[in-house]
């Protein structure tokens, strides 16, 4: 997965910034400016969301440039201020922030929103990245993993105060993600995602939850381990299962339907479920070919509620059909690979664990943004980036980038 | 040399690294990628492709909206074209109760502009159960412009052109009115409704996500087909004289009603037809079927003496009777058994021709004895008695005619002076035109083009149902009915300088199966120029109370048409020898008839002629001049004019917008006291005595006080 280019000029690019993750960059956001066109053509001209994210393209390009040539030293330090600052800032919007869609999430500046929660997801990744790239720390030492579980822990807790459980699961993917590429040991990572998963099965059905922890506890007996920790884990898996639906219960009656509406989409018609229903109305009318540009009916007829954030997919598959989805699913997924490479080709800890986290990060946004689109997975605020209106997301996505380039730019001199 | 190194350095580099500890992290995530991927794009092909149709389907139910597009109703226009019907645009309002918000201010606006209960309006939105609901329909647009300033969801508009008009109340029973939904609900509008109303389109239509809708450009569209239009035979001139006459006879006579209609002979096109009261089509509040009925169709009635003239036919061209015959009128009284047959106008031993101007019931008795049966059958069955005449007016009535071998030599008797025999109004009219245009009998009709935009689509051709009687027969006929003019009942009829040919008809009316002495049929049947007939006319007054002769209530109403008609007609020829003998005196002048007009067009019309007016008021219709129409007067005379005001906001001088209603029956004053707009008091029932006027204090409006005994 190497550079094979033997263009001098190129080459000489190259070294200072990837070429081809800056070019699918920009074709993304190239492409992402032309759906929300689309998505707010002829909508009120006042809420004015494409001048907004030019400016915060704009914004976020001369971020991604400035990250791209700072020192490796100034970003570890950047890694505890802007950690400290996210966690202000999170605090801070719980008391000031402003409320959308049942979420108190938003900061305002003047005319300028800004979300902190996803400026905290930039923040995790730096913090983690930096404690673990110092000499002599060990993601299987206790101490260390405690750390990097407060790191996370103490954000996370705060997001699903406001609440936002999309981006308090992103933050929790990252975590998984940062364990993941540490090193941590697979059993206990397994173990870890096993049991978040079967906790939540079992807030939704007692029964499936018995099936799917019987299922991880056979599948653990593949990791080689002593016996008392298998049946540890055993503990773990069916603990979790039996102690979610307990949790539930002690929570307050307006946290239990916002689960509530989690799990099942389909209860809350006029809400998520009407989006997700005329979503995939537009996805699946675009057929193969698509209607055209400016020419998808669903989209043009604003069926499809805030379609320009969330639901940004569904303007490519109606107008382009399968082809336009499955070029924008290659170009995103591309851009995954890219920065997966780079992080397997980082000579620093630091800059590949940086890379690895952003990867992970845009591949869980990718797939459960589009799968919330074509009704796969329930619908959470996870935008899809490069491409979703949003200039707060828009602007952390670019300068994970700006890191990850700074990363390449280390691993090629 | 040494870039090449470096490259493949940097490559050992990265598959050291790679074969390092990351490796297999990497491709576990490279694997998760691709399941992403695969996952994604299986879904994504299931909904895209295999289900494609089914969401394109749902989609398109969505978000397409079927819009009807209403067809014009076609116009109704006159024999001359002038527009008689037509449509004026209007505005519809409904609400929709589930999305509604501001119901309150709605149901104010509506109070306010369009004048329904604002509690009403509430109560039918909050009875709704549905998402529609009607509020208002038909409105003219400028009473919702404040409405449609609101912005409200669950307020609907929609354009409904409304009917209208153009004369109003004129031709109103012929033409008809439409119900709510814009369908023919009487007369032409019912008829020929499938004519008019055209056939519906649709278009179809995006419908956004909040209901709007947004044309579409590839869409289908089914234009809807306009309907056609009309053209009717009657002349709207003509009809207005005719009603106006008509009213004026039925209130002078104090009848219940009246009816008239005007045909042409030769070909059974109906020129006018009207009947009192009568109705605004234009306001559905007057929707009254006792005036919406066209009694000329829907009424039968027995024809008396106006039925001789059949009988006399029958017998003439039966060669049975001749003109010169002379028969025995017995003064006046024949008695046979115990029953008694009175003539008017008593006659000794008379010529044929002689009984028939004086309407001798005694010898059409005999006449009719002498007649066979079946003969005397075939004849009123040639001349279309006792079946429809399928004229093109929806409601008629075929009539009734006797059992001819059941019935007794008294019951034939009296059936020889039209007695016993049930007609309409448009039979005996078309009967008396196969006698003024020469023995044919026509099948009468009213609309006799069908066009679209100026295209003919169908054109009526006169239709000639049956010879009836010789040319010969029809001349003598002719000559008996033009003597019934001149020398006969029908004097009243005589206009100098124009030939009318008619027969009066006075018949009693069965009440309970006896024949009533009070409640009788008046009426006279005619048509002129008797030479070279233009008009058949029928006058058929129910329940005349000042006087019941046919002579004397309907002979005039006949005399007033035909000569206004004269007037302004230019196929009847008056004029010229009027013009001729007035011209032998350049001084003199004839008196035109003025009334039915406005004082400003009888103004203009006596200022052409140098004859002068000075009318009390300046606004409404004539109703009575002096010296009377036709007099020959010197020029300069001054003419006087009866002006009553019809238009209720007009608060002049009341007394002289109001007649003498002293003598008056206490109805008849009441309707004029209406008419002018000014409050009565009654003290007492039955005939007015003595009328005053007082102002009332309080309100400072005029209050005519009847005294009545």
């Amino acid at each position: 997965m190497l550079i094979k280019e033997k263009k001098t000029y190129y080459s000489k690019i190259d070294k200072f910034i990837d070429i081809k993750l800056l070019i699918l960059t920009l074709v993304l956001i190239v492409v992402g400016l032309m759906f929300i066109y689309s998505g707010t053509y002829v909508f009120d001209a006042k809420l004015n969301l494409l001048n907004k994210q030019i400016i915060a393209t704009l914004v976020g390009l001369a971020g991604m440039l400035i990250i791209t040539f700072l020192p490796t030293n100034i970003l570890k330090l950047a890694a505890i201020v802007s950690y400290v600052a996210s966690i202000l800032l999170l605090i801070l919007v719980l008391f000031i922030g402003v409320e959308n869609y049942g979420t108190k999430g938003w900061l305002y500046l003047g005319s300028f929103s800004f979300q902190p929660a996803e400026f905290s997801k930039i923040a995790l990744i730096l913090i983690s990245a930096y404690h673990l790239s110092k000499r002599g720390s060990n993601i299987n030492s206790l101490w260390d993993f405690s750390i990097i579980l407060f790191f996370f822990l103490l954000p996370f807790a705060l997001i699903n105060l406001q609440p936002d459980f999309g981006s308090s699961i992103v933050l929790f993917v990252i975590f998984i993600g940062v364990l993941f590429w540490a090193g941590f040991d697979a059993f206990y990572l397994f173990l870890v995602i096993a049991s978040a998963i079967t906790a939540i099965v079992a807030l939704k059905e007692f029964n499936l939850f018995l099936i799917v922890a019987s299922f991880f506890s056979v599948l653990i007996l593949f990791f080689r381990k002593k016996i008392y920790i298998y049946i540890l884990g055993v503990l773990i898996l069916f603990a979790s299962g039996f102690a979610s639906p307990l949790l539930y219960n002690s929570l307050e009656l307006h946290q239990q339907s916002r689960i509530n509406v989690f799990l099942n989409p389909g209860l809350d018609p006029q809400g998520a479920g009407y989006n997700v229903l005329q979503s995939m109305l537009a996805v699946g009318s675009g057929g193969i070919t698509g209607k055209g540009y400016l020419e998808g009916t669903l989209t043009q007829l604003r069926y499809i509620p805030m379609q320009w954030t969330d639901f940004i997919f569904s303007v490519p598959a109606e107008e382009f059909g399968l082809v336009g989805s499955i070029i924008l699913i290659a170009l995103l997924l591309a851009l995954v690979y890219r920065i997966t490479t780079i992080s397997s080709i980082a000579k620093d800890k630091f800059f590949s664990l940086i890379a690895f986290s952003t990867a992970i990060m845009l591949l869980f946004h990718i797939f459960i943004n589009i799968g919330m689109v074509i009704g796969l997975v329930p619908v959470m605020g996870i935008p899809l980036p490069f491409i979703s209106q949003g200039g707060s997301s828009l602007i952390v996505n670019l300068c994970l980038i700006g890191l990850v380039m700074n990363a390449a730019r280390h691993s090629k001199s | 040399m040494s870039k090449k190194d470096k490259q493949s350095d940097e490559i050992e580099n990265v598959e050291n690294l790679t074969r390092h500890k990351k490796f297999w992290k990497f491709w576990i995530t490279i694997v998760a990628i691709n399941i992403a991927i695969v996952v994604i794009i299986v879904r994504l092909f299931y909904i895209q492709v295999i289900n494609a149709d089914y969401y394109l389907e749902r989609a398109k139910r969505q978000h397409q909206s079927k819009v009807e597009l209403l067809p014009k109703r076609g116009n109704i226009y006159d024999r001359n074209g002038n527009l008689l019907a037509s449509n004026i645009k209007s505005v519809s309002v409904a609400v929709d109760p589930t999305v509604l918000t501001k119901k309150d201010t709605i149901a104010t606006l509506i109070e306010k502009n369009i004048g329904i209960d604002k509690q009403k309006v509430l109560d039918k939105i909050n009875s709704a159960k549905g998402a529609f609901v009607w509020i208002s329909r038909r409105v003219l647009p400028n009473k919702v412009e404040e409405l449609r300033k609101i912005k409200d969801r669950g307020l609907i508009f929609i354009d409904e052109p409304i009917r209208y008009y153009n004369y109003s109340s004129v031709a109103s029973q012929l033409l008809g009115c439409t119900n709510i939904d814009n369908h023919g609900i009487s007369g032409v509008e019912l008829k020929y409704d499938s004519t008019l109303r055209g056939q519906s389109g649709y278009m179809i239509m995006y419908k956004d996500a909040k209901g709007r809708l947004r044309p579409a450009i590839n869409l289908p569209t089914i234009s809807p087909l306009d309907g056609y239009d009309l053209h009717l035979t009657i002349d709207i001139e003509l009809q207005k004289i005719v009603e106006f006459e008509l009213m004026q006879g039925v209130l002078n006579s104090q009848a219940i009603s009246g009816t008239v209609i005007a045909m042409e002979p030769s070909t059974g096109e109906i020129l006018a037809s009207a009947s009192y009261p009568n109705f605004n089509p234009n306001n559905s509040s007057s929707f009254i079927s006792e005036a919406m009925r066209n009694r000329a169709i829907t009424d039968a009635y027995e024809p008396g003496s106006t039925f001789k003239a059949i009988t006399a036919a029958a017998a003439l061209e039966e060669k049975i009777v001749k003109v010169t015959d002379l028969f025995n009128g017995f003064s006046g009284e024949l008695k046979l058994g115990s029953v008694t047959i009175r003539d008017e106008h008593p006659l000794g031993i008379v010529p044929f021709s002689k009984a028939f101007e004086n309407s001798s019931n005694i010898i059409l008795s005999q006449v009719a004895m002498k007649l066979p049966d079946q003969q005397f059958y075939k004849y009123i069955r040639d001349f279309g008695f006792g079946l429809p005449t399928q004229v093109d007016i929806p409601g008629e009535l075929s009539g009734k005619i006797p059992q001819f071998n059941a019935m007794k030599d008294i019951d034939k008797r009296f059936f020889g002076f039209g007695y016993g025999i049930l007609v309409t109004p448009i039979q005996l009219a078309n009967a008396y035109s196969a006698i003024a245009n020469g023995g044919s009998l026509m099948k009468p009709y009213l609309v006799s083009e069908i066009t679209k935009e100026n295209n003919t689509v169908k054109k009526v051709k006169p239709q000639i149902i049956r010879k009836v009687i010789s040319e010969s027969t029809a001349k003598t006929l002719n000559r008996l009915l033009c003597g019934v003019v001149t020398d006969g009942t029908g004097k009243r009829t005589n206009i100098a300088g124009l030939q009318v040919a008619g027969k009066t008809g006075t018949s009693q009316k069965l009440i309970s199966g006896q024949y009533s002495k009070s409640h009788y049929f008046a009426s006279f049947v005619g048509y002129f120029p008797a030479n070279n007939p233009k008009i058949c006319l029928l006058i058929l007054i129910d329940r005349p109370q000042v006087n019941f002769y046919g002579g004397s209530v309907a002979a005039p109403i006949f005399k007033n048409i035909a000569l206004r008609w004269a007037s302004v007609s230019k196929e009847i020829i008056i004029a010229k020898d009027r013009n001729e003998s007035a011209k032998s005196n350049k001084n003199n002048v004839y008196v035109p008839d003025l009334r039915g007009l406005s004082v400003d067009e009888a103004k203009n019309i006596l200022n052409e002629l140098n004859l002068k007016t000075h009318p009390k008021q300046e606004l409404g219709l004539v109703v009575a001049q002096f010296p009377k129409a036709g007099t020959i007067v010197k020029k300069s005379t001054n003419i006087m004019l009866q002006v009553r005001t019809f238009d209720a906001n007009t608060n002049a001088e009341t007394n002289e917008k109001v007649p003498k209603l002293v003598g008056l029956s206490l109805r008849r004053a009441l309707t004029l006291l209406h008419n002018a707009g000014i409050q009565a008091k009654v003290i007492g029932s039955g005939k007015v005595v003595s009328q005053q006027f007082e102002k009332n204090k309080k309100t400072d409006e005029t209050v005519c006080i009847l005294k009545c005994q």
